[in-house]
C-alpha cells in the first residue's frame, strides 16, 4: 500500500474540489488561481503519533493523526451573506470529506475520520473576502513498510 | 414504525451464544464464540447523563459437557513471530443468539450493534499440595479445582432488543418465568 498520509491528502483535495458550488480547489497554496470563489485551500498541516504497540522501538507500526488545514474561501458583499455562505459551504465540505468511501477506506477499521471544529478567522477592514478553517482529523495506521513502496 | 414496550425483568434467563468476529485492519482477524452465556445484571443504567449512555452486559460463559467455554479461531495458523503483523488492535462486531426454546426453536442471530468493549475473563481455582518432609516446605503440586469464565460487553446503541437483553425484560403483557414460578400465598385458615 502507498503512503496514507499522501493518499488521503490526495484524495482529499479530490473530493472538497467535487462538492457543489465549489469553483476551485488547491493544495498547499495561498490561493485559488484567478481568486476564483468559493474555492477551498488544503494545506498539508501536522502528522503526529497517537499510540503504537509497547516494546517498539522502530515504528514499524503506530497509529497517527493527520491534521490538514481546510480553509474555505468565500466572497461576500456583507457579515451576514458571508455568515450564511461559509456555514453552506463548512456543511457541504464536511459532509463529502465524512462520507467519502475512499476516503474512509483509506482509514481503515482502526483509524477514523473525526470533524473537530471550525474556526473563522477576522475579515480584513474593507475586504469582501470571508475565511473558514474546518479541522478534520484523521487517524490511520501507519506501516513502516509503506514508505517504500 | 410502532412503538415496543417491555416488561422490566420479566425474562431474567438470558442465555445464548455470544460471537464476536473481528473486523480489525492491525492484526489477525480473531473469532470468538462463547457456545452458552447467560448474563447477569451488570452496572447500571443511566438515563440522564453528558456522556453518551452505554449498557453494559455481563455474564457468565458456561462450559459444555467437554469443559470448553467455547472456541477462537485464528485466521492463519502458519503465522510466525516476530512480526508486526501479530500486533493487534481490535474493533469488531458482536452477535448474540439466543437460546433455543420449545417456541423459537431457531432464532436468528442478532447484530448487538456498536461494541466499546468486549472482555472474556478467565479465572480458575487451585488447591496446593505441600511437601514437609524436609527443612523447607516446598509446594509439589497444584491441580486445578474449577474453573469458569466471564464475559463483558459495552453496547451504545439503545434499541429495544438490546433493553431487552440489559433489562432481562420480556413483552409488557405476557406472563414471565419470574412471575410464572411464584408461589401462590398459603390460603388463611377459616
Amino acid at each position: 500500500m502507498a503512503d496514507p498520509r499522501e493518499a488521503i491528502l490526495t484524495r482529499l483535495v479530490v473530493v472538497c474540489a467535487a462538492v457543489s458550488g465549489i469553483q476551485a480547489a488547491v493544495r498547499n497554496r495561498l490561493d485559488a488561481a484567478s481568486l476564483r470563489r468559493p474555492a477551498v485551500v488544503v494545506h498539508d498541516g501536522a502528522e503526529q503519533l497517537l499510540d503504537a504497540p509497547q516494546g517498539e522501538r522502530r515504528s514499524r507500526l503506530q497509529r497517527m493523526e493527520l491534521s490538514p488545514g481546510i480553509t474555505v474561501v468565500i466572497r461576500g458583499d456583507d457579515g451576514a451573506e458571508a455568515g450564511a455562505l461559509m456555514t453552506l459551504y463548512r456543511s457541504r465540505v464536511v459532509h463529502a470529506v465524512l462520507n467519502d468511501a475512499e476516503l474512509i477506506g483509506l482509514v481503515g477499521t482502526n483509524g477514523g475520520i473525526r470533524y473537530e471544529s471550525a474556526t473563522v478567522a477576522l475579515p480584513d477592514a474593507e475586504a469582501r473576502e470571508y475565511r473558514v478553517t474546518v479541522e478534520i482529523v484523521f487517524t490511520y495506521p501507519f506501516y513502516l513498510s509503506d514508505l517504500g513502496a | 414504525m410502532a412503538a415496543s414496550t417491555l416488561s422490566i425483568g420479566t425474562a431474567p434467563q438470558q442465555r445464548g451464544t455470544l460471537t464476536f468476529t473481528g473486523a480489525n485492519d492491525i492484526g489477525p482477524q480473531l473469532v470468538m464464540t462463547l457456545t452458552l452465556v447467560q448474563f447477569s445484571p451488570s452496572g447500571s443504567i443511566n438515563m440522564i447523563g453528558d456522556e453518551y449512555g452505554t449498557l453494559e452486559l455481563t455474564g457468565e460463559a458456561l462450559a459444555d459437557e467437554d469443559g470448553s467455554f467455547g472456541t477462537i479461531v485464528h485466521p492463519d495458523d502458519a503465522a510466525t513471530t516476530p512480526d508486526i503483523g501479530n500486533y493487534y488492535v481490535g474493533t469488531g462486531t458482536v452477535t448474540w443468539t439466543p437460546e433455543a426454546t420449545t417456541a423459537v426453536p431457531t432464532p436468528t442471530a442478532l447484530d448487538l450493534g456498536n461494541c466499546n468493549a468486549f472482555e472474556f475473563t478467565q479465572e480458575y481455582e487451585s488447591l496446593d499440595h505441600w511437601n514437609r518432609r524436609g527443612g523447607t516446605r516446598y509446594k509439589d503440586f497444584r491441580p486445578v479445582t474449577q474453573q469458569s469464565a466471564n464475559v463483558r460487553v459495552e453496547l451504545d446503541e439503545w434499541t429495544a432488543a438490546n433493553l431487552r437483553i440489559a433489562m432481562f425484560a420480556g413483552t409488557a403483557g405476557a406472563i414471565g418465568t419470574a412471575r410464572a414460578t411464584r408461589r401462590a400465598p398459603p390460603a388463611r385458615a377459616a
